[in-house]
């Protein structure tokens, strides 16, 4: 009976020990930097962030109010946590990233169902002959009917693949009109964005940007020597357009050859900067902002469109696209050039 | 928390039970090693441990527990086995408040060619030797976890196709008793992984090396014969997949398993 007792409870020993292999083997995270993360995110968001005021929130009281947590907080818990800190800024530009730069926290602004009232699918019923997608894949043109042009940036992300517009802006020179698709275009970079300006504009335009503290950062972007499309313009906004797409649209509408139709956007009117956490993640927040050429903060109020065409996910579902249908029939109207 | 350490002691407590159950069968009738290659299906059910540590979501450890299902088939012919298994697992990983799903998967081919049979004090043992090849998939939503503007969520996903050796050590103790020790090792492997594109311009498929990847696996278990046609299977596994060509990932399972061997 003993040796029985005993064999049990060796092989309870052993298999103990067989079945902590995988903790064995993959070591936990060495000390959490939680609270020390948490105080620089505040403090980076406290010296840095520009619209406390625009948004009334009292950032000290958040400090009061999730120190303790965060002095709690293990692990990844850092994250729901910093989640939760920024909840209340509604800001589509605040990130938290992991170490390894992958975007852990965001907010997702109200109209992100705005995404579904747009699809290049629906695009394509428009389109006598396919569209051609280039630049990385990240724009497409073509013709929609027999004369007007059409061409979609799914984002304005930095990258040399910018460059593919000149290209397409070649072929479509002959148009009698063009539609500038940015739906459901988060921004990226003004590099890309000012690029593209570039070559629609007429005479320098200067875009403002503002700091907390009442300082501005401006420049100006200079008309394309080379390359300009002279025709009638409609860029296509909707809620999902976004940040740099929305700025784009802004300065576009100065242009008198150019129309704003469709939904107004999302509303993310921050230039970001990344900063370090002392843990090695990092926090991507907002630090300067852009106005409407009225004033207004871009933030929250977005763009409103010249000509409101509004869509529903069930109108795409359907197969229509009221806003594409709108653009072209506001440019067939236009006598030619 | 709580929940959560009480289920993972449960899956330890699985592996006495398991093995006592197989110590107390093997007091039945006969079942020898002529027999032992006989074609077969294997069905088998467990509980299983996972410790994950995928750096491109997050440096943190998680672990968590599931259930885990196999499916194999065993053919004898010609003095060589074939085996062939299937198994999944998904389970809820977590690190303290944070949860993340996890699937994991396998479909693994191995051929036996007996290498050494000796008798050890009256029982007879084998040992096998023979090539092994493989598929290992992984996956990872971290629930938290949102790409906001770039509208996907934090995942992850990771696939191994491998070539190695698979050794198998079989003992008969007993004549309806078999207990097999066995372990695959990969000797090179091709490997995708999700990798962040913003960030990383490295290629998504690459040649690995054991070092750069690593889809491990070692196995213990028992087997009882209970009559001429089935037969109760019990034992553990030790999974490891390790991949260091691009963000680190260690996955490392522990399993505890009980299942039936159906002879066809």
């Amino acid at each position: 009976m003993r040796s029985v007792r005993a064999g049990l409870l060796l092989l309870a020993a052993l298999s103990w020990c067989i079945c902590s292999c995988a903790d064995l083997l993959a070591p936990g995270q060495t000390r959490d930097r939680n609270l020390q993360d948490f105080e620089a995110a505040w403090e980076i968001a406290a010296t840095h962030y520009p619209f406390f005021a625009f948004k009334r929130v009292n950032w000290d009281s958040m400090y009061t109010a999730f120190r303790p947590r965060a002095a709690q907080a293990r692990g990844d818990d850092i994250y729901p946590l910093l989640c939760e800190l920024f909840l209340p800024l509604r800001d589509v530009h605040i990130q938290v990233q992991s170490e390894a730069g992958y975007p852990m926290v965001n907010y997702r602004w109200p109209r992100v169902g705005d995404v579904a009232t747009y699809s290049p699918t629906v695009v394509r019923h428009y389109c006598r002959y396919p569209l051609r997608v280039t630049g990385e894949n990240n724009m497409e043109y073509g013709l929609v009917g027999d004369t007007i042009g059409y061409l979609h940036f799914a984002t304005f992300a930095r990258g040399e693949w910018i460059r593919a517009v000149d290209q397409a802006l070649a072929e479509l020179s002959h148009t009698h009109g063009l539609i500038v698709d940015v739906r459901n275009n988060f921004g990226g970079s003004s590099t890309s964005s000012d690029y593209v300006l570039a070559r629609f504009i007429d005479r320098p335009l200067t875009q403002v940007m503002y700091f907390r503290d009442g300082r501005t950062v401006s420049w100006t972007i200079e008309p394309c020597a080379t390359l300009r499309y002279a025709g009638r313009v409609v860029v296509l906004i909707n809620g999902a357009t976004l940040s740099a797409a929305e700025m784009f649209a802004e300065l576009m509408r100065q242009m008198p050859t150019v129309t704003v139709l469709g939904d107004t956007s999302g509303g993310g009117g921050g230039d970001t900067e990344l900063f370090g956490l002392p843990s090695g993640k990092k926090l991507k927040l907002p630090v300067k902002f852009a106005r409407r050429t009225d004033g207004e903060m871009i933030e929250w109020n977005g763009i409103i469109p010249d000509v409101v065409v509004e869509q529903t996910a069930s109108d795409v579902r359907k197969g229509t696209d009221k806003q594409l249908a709108a653009a072209i029939a506001l440019l067939q109207a236009t006598p030619p050039r | 928390m709580i929940g959560c350490r009480s289920r993972a002691h449960r899956s330890r407590l699985l592996v006495p039970i398991v093995l006592c159950l197989a110590a107390q069968m093997s007091a039945q009738t006969a079942y020898g090693p002529a027999r032992a290659n006989a074609p077969e299906l294997l069905f088998a059910i467990g509980g299983a441990h996972h410790a994950v540590r995928d750096e491109l979501i997050t440096a943190q450890r998680y672990t968590g527990n599931s259930w885990w299902h196999s499916l194999a088939w065993r053919n004898g012919r010609h003095g060589s086995v074939l085996l062939l298994t299937f198994d999944v697992a998904s389970a809820q990983v977590s690190n303290y408040q944070v949860t993340a799903r996890v699937l994991t998967g396998g479909l693994r081919l191995s051929f036996l060619y007996p290498v050494v049979r000796r008798n050890l004090k009256g029982r007879p043992f084998e040992l096998s030797l023979g090539p092994h090849t493989g598929l290992v998939l992984y996956s990872r939503t971290q629930n938290i976890a949102s790409g906001g503007a770039a509208m996907f969520d934090a995942y992850s996903l990771a696939a191994v196709c491998l070539v190695g050796p698979r050794v198998q050590l079989t003992l008969y103790p007993r004549e309806r008793l078999t207990a097999e020790a066995a372990l695959e090792l990969p000797l090179l492997s091709v490997g995708g992984k999700l990798i962040d594109l913003r960030e990383d311009k490295s290629t998504l498929v690459k040649v690995l090396p054991p070092w750069q990847g690593l889809a491990a696996r070692a196995e213990l278990g028992v087997c009882q014969s209970l009559s001429g046609r089935f037969a109760l299977r019990g034992g553990y596994c030790f999974s490891l997949l390790r991949l260091s060509a691009w963000d680190y990932l260690l996955l490392a399972t522990d399993t505890v398993h009980l299942g039936v061997a159906v002879r066809l």
